[in-house]
């Protein structure tokens, strides 16, 4: 019996299943090995909620009401992988840029009348806060090339391989001029890598797309831009609109 | 006995984002048609306060992947107005080149993967690739080509930083710009083959009722996809500031995103509203093809949205190959124009696949203090309500029974394309 695959969506733009949708001239031979039991994207064929037990689960976008909380937790228990699919899956994404400051309710409520009443809703969370995660994909959006490598990796149970070193790594591969040396904050040092360091190379600033790197030295990056001329408040700023709901631990330097 | 009965169609498949049907029926009438957007609010009007410009152009594309350039063109405009940015033409080109791989990207993941399913009976592209494998080729190729632009001008297929304020992090190089205009040159027949298969088609009249159209007027008096005029076709013209404070945006219990009506009227943005107020400008392959598959029906009903997409496919290529001579002409690639104040408030607007699309900024000591974005979906909100409300009372009061009918229902949402990720970043009461 073929595997079967679903790929579900949550709070976010649509762009990782989007990605993966327009990979389609790879990913139909991938598709071939597998039953799709839902893309409600791309079809409106079988069970829009898939059905029974799944192989592999992806999930785009965080989580910010109650009615998703509930949906993520029966998905959970009926994938045997689940796969937190672009950075809001797993960190929160844009929408989690004040995590841990106590103003969501009162950002809800300036955009809100009181009568609204449709959803119960609080600041963005990563999946992984709900529910345990079995591998991450981050990207906002992912990389097509890494989902299109991990995803036949783990339909023959082999772990999810991600890049390990931060964007600067392949940014120095392509021998970009580097613009930390010119006084622009970069989070590439920060940055886990993955996209080619695709905006340095448009000689435009990392902006922390990826989440932070395994064992980043925030730290020295931080130490380095504020002897030039930037605040504190500035360069936690930036790190907040990708690193979300990770900020806290980042800033520890776990 | 008063017989009752509820037809709720959830999470409206080949959509992108969560939308439900919903109807209530009483003694076989039609009694309320609702649309619904549950989805999870994000607040974007809130993530952009405190933030430099450069950075509200980081945050607002993230808004939809599907529209994502349109999205960072419209927020270029606005910062561009506020900021007294003014960039040489060449860029504006090269801008309105990605704009064009948008709408190509977009119209044909509608046309071929969203839409044609349903006209022709499958459930979805791969199904339909089967029995129709060159028509689906023909979509593959289109999508294909629209990413690879979008992809070479912003420097990714979603979310590309490359488009900037001021210009370009980096101004694409003469064979980039050739190989482009080779593509959009190779495709062109295929598009207007396009036209053909859909003009062909079957287009039930279910939904059919007429409503307001609604588009930018182009600076000039060709097609075009933006403005700061806006085109209303009770024959008002507004400036795209009168406009925002003259549309009333609400907030209704059963969706997370706001609606908008025209002096308490709904209104159509998109495709179909573009061709309905400018079609008679097109020029070229556009026009033969305008003049071929427009008729008086298109006012009334929303499946010719398909239509209408298609056309556009065909002027955004033919527009490929205009602009790709004018910037090849180009000597030296433009160098990003600074920012030149730090504060003001004003409006950038253009028109998405989905239909027109404002940006609204006001900047202090160089920050954002407040923001409204105004999207193609909310806009249409009122206008797909009515379509289906209208198609519901014809429906049911007919013996095609329930199966069809939701279907049919269906392909009215999916008519409009509404982009649901869109709708749902909120504005500010
Ligand atoms: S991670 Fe980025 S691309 Fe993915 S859903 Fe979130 S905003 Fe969209
Ligand atoms: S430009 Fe950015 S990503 Fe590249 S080396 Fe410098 S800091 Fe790292």
């Amino acid at each position: 019996m073929k595997p079967k695959v679903g790929f579900f969506e949550f709070t976010g733009c649509a762009g990782d299943l989007l990605t993966i949708v327009h990979s389609e001239d790879y990913l139909l031979e991938v598709l071939k090995a597998v039953e799709v039991v839902s893309f409600r994207l791309a079809s409106s064929q079988g069970k829009r909620e898939g059905d029974g037990l799944m192989d592999i689960v992806f999930i785009e976008g965080s989580i910010t009401t109650t009615e998703q909380e509930e949906k993520l937790k029966e998905l959970r228990k009926r994938s045997k992988i689940l796969v937190a699919l672009g950075t809001c899956a797993t960190f929160g994404g844009v929408q989690a840029m004040y995590t841990g400051k106590p103003n969501f309710s009162k950002r809800f409520r300036s955009v809100y009348n009181k009568n609204f009443k449709i959803v119960e809703a609080f600041e963005s969370k990563p999946l992984e806060y709900f529910v345990p995660v079995d591998y991450f994909l981050p990207g906002c959006p992912i990389s097509p090339q890494l989902f299109l490598f991990n995803f036949p990796r783990l339909l023959k149970n082999l772990p999810v391989e991600l890049p390990t070193y931060p964007v600067c790594v392949e940014c120095k591969w392509q021998e970009n001029e580097c613009l930390l040396l010119k006084d622009i904050p970069c989070l590439g040092p920060v940055t886990r890598g993955g996209c080619l360091a695709r905006c340095p190379k448009d000689n435009l600033p990392c902006v922390g797309c990826f989440g932070p790197v395994p064992g980043g030295n925030f730290a020295s990056w931080e130490k380095n831009l504020l002897e030039k001329k930037y605040q504190e408040s500035q360069l936690e700023k930036k790190m907040r609109f990708f690193f979300g709901a990770k900020i806290k631990e980042v800033k520890r330097g776990k | 006995m008063k017989e009752g009965k509820e037809i709720r169609i959830d999470s409206v498949a080949r959509v992108e984002g969560h939308g439900n049907i919903y109807v209530r029926l009483r003694n076989g009438k039609v009694k309320e048609v609702r649309f619904e957007i549950p989805e999870g609010p994000r607040l974007f009007e809130t993530l952009v306060l405190g933030k430099e410009a450069s950075e509200v152009l980081n945050i607002v594309p993230r808004i939809c992947a599907i529209c994502n350039i349109s999205h960072r063109y419209a927020a270029i405009r606005a910062l561009e107005k506020i900021l007294a940015v003014n960039v040489p033409p060449e860029v504006t080109l090269l801008r309105n080149m990605m704009h064009y791989g948008e709408m190509i990207e977009s119209h044909s993941l509608h046309i071929f993967f969203l839409a044609l399913p349903d006209f022709l009976g499958y459930p979805d592209a791969i199904a339909l690739a089967e029995k129709y494998p060159e028509e689906v080729g023909i979509g593959l190729r289109l999508k294909k080509f629209g990413n690879y632009v979008m992809e070479a001008v912003a420097g990714r297929m979603i979310h590309g930083e490359n488009p900037t304020i001021g210009g370009f992090g980096r101004f694409l190089s003469k064979e980039e710009i050739k190989s482009i205009r080779d593509g959009a040159e190779k495709l062109l027949p295929e598009a207007i083959r396009t036209t053909e298969l859909l003009r062909n088609l079957h287009y039930s009249t279910y939904a059919e009722e007429g409503v307001l159209f609604v588009c930018l007027k182009p600076p000039t008096d060709a097609y075009g996809f933006w403005g700061d005029t806006v085109m209303i076709s009770n024959g008002d013209d507004r400036t795209v500031e009168e406009f925002r404070t003259a549309i009333k945006e609400r907030i209704y219990p059963h969706s997370t995103a706001k609606r908008t009506l025209y002096r308490e009227k709904p209104y159509l943005v998109g495709a179909l509203a573009r061709m309905n107020l400018l079609g008679e400008r097109l020029h070229g392959a556009a026009h033969e093809a305008f003049q071929k598959c427009y008729s008086l029906s298109w006012i009334r009903n929303p499946l010719y949205n398909n239509l209408a997409q298609a056309i556009e496919i065909v002027f955004a290529l033919e527009e490929i190959i205009n602009t790709a001579d004018k910037i090849l002409k180009v000597k030296r690639p433009p160098k990003i124009v600074p920012i030149k104040k730090g504060e003001g408030k004003g409006v950038g607007a253009v028109e998405a696949p989905r239909g027109s699309l404002f940006h609204y900024y006001e900047f202090k000591d160089g920050l954002c203090t407040n923001a409204d974005l105004i999207i193609p979906t909310a806009q249409n909100y009122n206008a797909i309500e009515k379509h289906l409300t209208v198609a519901a009372a014809n429906l049911f009061s007919s013996s095609v029974g329930e199966e069809k009918a939701k279907l049919e229902l269906e392909m009215v949402v999916r008519a409009y394309d509404p982009c649901i990720s869109c709708s749902c970043h909120i504005q500010k009461v």
